[in-house]
């Protein structure tokens, strides 16, 4: 049997891969070319030299009304997809969810080398419901590997990004791995190419499987969705441009970079202390305890930069920071700086855009 | 309703000093504290026992014996007793030997206090390793639906009510009990303990369980459908002499564990490599940029010059 990887696919409500989706395929093969001729595990099990494809697995009510999101998996990198089909899964819940996975591990006898999942709250709580399920070890956040002699050893942050450990699976069970956004050179939010035509895409089969629970799972049933509580349309985690705010940005402050974020497309992000002054949503945190961002522009005004904030920030491309104080230690960790007032500064930054945009 | 609240002791600052020969990290010198998002799920509780006061919280922590303090911590906030999981043989343990062992104590303490756990609160993550998985791994072993990053919660008709934590808006669920769900901060604060409670709870015998106290527990763990060809579960006793064999190696800063020591072969790893578990400063790792401050006595100037940058770069 071939060798693969499996990749979790998510759709966005049209039901098109979601772009953190294909920033995963992205990354998850760059993790099959580091497995190719690898040692994977401490019982010395080994991929040395065989090809390792990707199997993208996509869950839903109806295959037909994925058929599109499939194939976009199959233009970004996944060799062959599987839809796993049955009426408990319209809607995500992580107690069906893994479930179902389980039963396709268990009923077509496979076993893939990793299972890989994104960092979206779904993924946040099925991976580690599968892991448990499979009774299997699991690896969160993972922010690189590296090949070692007695088995790959992954690496991820801990203590808050102040140590990085780096960890070897020691049991020859499929592991299971939620990947950091922007980590194994995807860039989250950025176009990842395109990686086959779409006529070859259309030639690669679709499994379906059709999943139906063999017990009565207890579930959370969903009863609304409150009103948006995000800006201008873009989640933090996915987002291309960030624009955030600290302590000396202030009400008028956030009302500039919200203003500068719509601009460019971007999301609105904030400090502790914004979040703990009600200046932004606790949704918006930026670091050690809210999200971990990897945007390829990160523009912060009137933040400082503790190291809480910084390890949520530091893997962003280009870090552009506005602060009064030339000592912030912000700067020691961002490409381009302006020791200056941002409610000075962001005005004439929304009008240099807009202008240079005619 | 009974609640059980997982607890666990961390680091005050989040980081742990570590030591660089052993990989292992020296706690003894950190301040040790209730980790935050633990406080959102007692506060959480807390506010359920103020809807009913009938209601019972009980505080569970996985740890060493120092872990006790922040039990009593939690009973100074008001939960009604402590137990604590400490065993030798549980040092190291990563999320999926933790997760076998905490979901083991929730059916011993059913079995002592003569109830069912209605709910199982947890932080929705821990600020030392930070995975999130606990609270998912504990509720597929005890069988529980869950919700996760939930902000409150309060009682309704055969269960609870709960507000998760989305950014494309938050998501109201009904959810039956049992139940397991994690908490983040929510827009509320969380409480101050009373001190009398505080006295009180100084003086209180906490009870203990190591693992004799789990081995005789009723073998109730979950995994309903672990699948021999596929999982190769070593489901036969409570697990825990098997468990810190797998899973994601020792060196996982675990939660609910006693920390985030790193395995035997993981130090020897280290003396070949020169670090397995490094200490690395995040201002000198990856981020020797330093930035090009853009000098200008006037903000558009400098704003001018800034965006010429980042135009002519591609970055805007």
């Amino acid at each position: 049997m071939k060798k693969e990887i499996w990749v979790y696919l998510e759709t966005s409500p049209d039901d098109r891969l979601s772009a953190g989706t294909k920033d995963l395929l992205a990354q998850a093969g760059a993790i099959a070319q580091l497995l190719r001729g690898a040692v994977l595990n401490g019982k010395g099990g080994s991929a040395a030299g065989e090809d390792i494809g990707l199997r993208g697995i996509l869950t839903g009510a109806e295959a037909g009304r994925l058929e599109d999101a499939a194939l976009e998996a199959v233009l970004y990198g996944a060799r062959e997809v599987t839809v796993i089909e049955g009426k408990e899964l319209e809607t995500f819940s992580p107690e069906c969810c893994s479930d179902a996975f389980a039963q396709l591990l268990k009923k077509t006898r496979r076993k893939p080398e990793l299972i890989l999942f994104g960092r979206s709250p779904d993924a946040m709580d099925l991976a580690p419901a599968l892991a448990a399920r499979l009774d299997a070890g699991m690896l969160s956040d993972c922010v690189g590997a590296v090949p070692g002699p007695e088995g790959i050893l992954w690496e991820r942050h801990a203590f808050g990004g102040s140590a990085v450990s780096f960890v070897r699976f020691r049991e020859e069970k499929t592991p299971i791995i939620s990947v950091r956004p922007g980590s194994f050179g995807g860039k989250a939010g950025a176009g990842v190419p395109c990686l086959r035509t779409p006529a070859e895409a259309a030639a690669v089969p679709v499994t379906r499987f059709g999943y139906q629970p063999d017990r009565v799972i207890a579930r959370p049933s969903l009863i609304r969705v409150l009103e948006s509580a995000r800006e201008q349309g873009t989640d933090i985690g996915s987002a291309d441009v960030i624009v955030a705010g600290g302590n000396g940005a202030g009400p008028e402050g956030f009302a500039l970079i919200r203003e500068l974020a719509g601009l460019l497309h971007g999301a609105v992000g904030a400090s502790r202390i914004a979040v703990d002054k009600g200046w932004a949503p606790h949704s918006q945190l930026i670091g050690q305890s809210g999200k971990t961002v990897a945007p390829r522009l990160y523009i912060n005004c009137g933040i400082s930069g503790s190291v809480q904030h910084i390890v949520g920030m530091r893997d962003a491309a280009c870090v552009v920071s506005v602060n009064t104080d030339p000592r912030a230690l912000i700067f020691n960790v961002s490409d381009y700086g302006i020791v200056g007032d941002l409610h000075r500064v962001l005005p004439e930054l929304i009008r240099e855009i807009r202008s240079s945009r005619g | 309703m009974n609640i059980i609240v997982c607890v666990k002791q961390t680091p005050e600052a989040g980081r742990g000093e570590l030591d660089r020969s052993g990989g292992t990290v020296k706690r003894s010198e950190e301040r040790q504290v209730i980790n935050p998002f633990d406080l959102y799920a007692m506060e959480a509780a807390l506010r359920l026992q103020e809807e009913d006061p009938a209601t019972r919280i009980i505080a569970l922590s996985m740890g060493p014996r120092s872990a006790g303090s922040v039990l009593r911590d939690c009973i100074a906030l008001g939960a009604d007793t402590g137990y604590l999981v400490t065993d030798p043989s549980f040092a190291g343990s990563d999320v999926r030997a933790c997760s076998h062992v905490l979901a083991r104590a929730v059916r011993v303490i059913e079995k002592r206090e003569g109830i069912h756990a209605d709910a199982v609160f947890c932080g929705a993550k821990t600020i030392d390793g930070g995975t999130s998985m606990l609270g998912p791994e504990l509720a597929v072993r005890l069988g529980y639906p869950q919700v996760t990053y939930a902000l409150r919660c309060s009682f309704r008709e055969g269960g609870l009510t709960v507000e998760k934590e989305d950014d494309s808006g938050n998501r109201i669920y009904s959810i039956g009990i049992p139940c397991l769900l994690t908490f983040t901060k929510a827009s509320f604060p969380v409480r101050y303990p009373v001190i009398s409670r505080i006295l009180e709870a100084e003086s209180m015998e906490l009870p203990v369980l190591g693992a004799d106290d789990l081995d005789q527990a009723p073998a109730a763990s979950a995994l309903p459908d672990a699948d021999g060809s596929l999982s190769a579960a070593p489901q036969g006793g409570p697990g825990m002499a098997a468990v810190p064999q797998s899973g994601p190696g020792a060196a996982e800063a675990p939660q609910g564990g006693p920390g985030m020591e790193g395995s035997g072969d993981l130090r020897e790893y280290a003396g070949t490599r020169g670090a397995a578990l490094c200490v690395c400063d995040v201002r000198t790792r990856k981020l020797d940029k330093k930035s090009q401050i853009i000098e200008s006595p006037d903000a558009a100037q400098a704003v001018a010059r800034l965006s010429q940058i980042l135009y002519s770069d591609n970055i805007l």
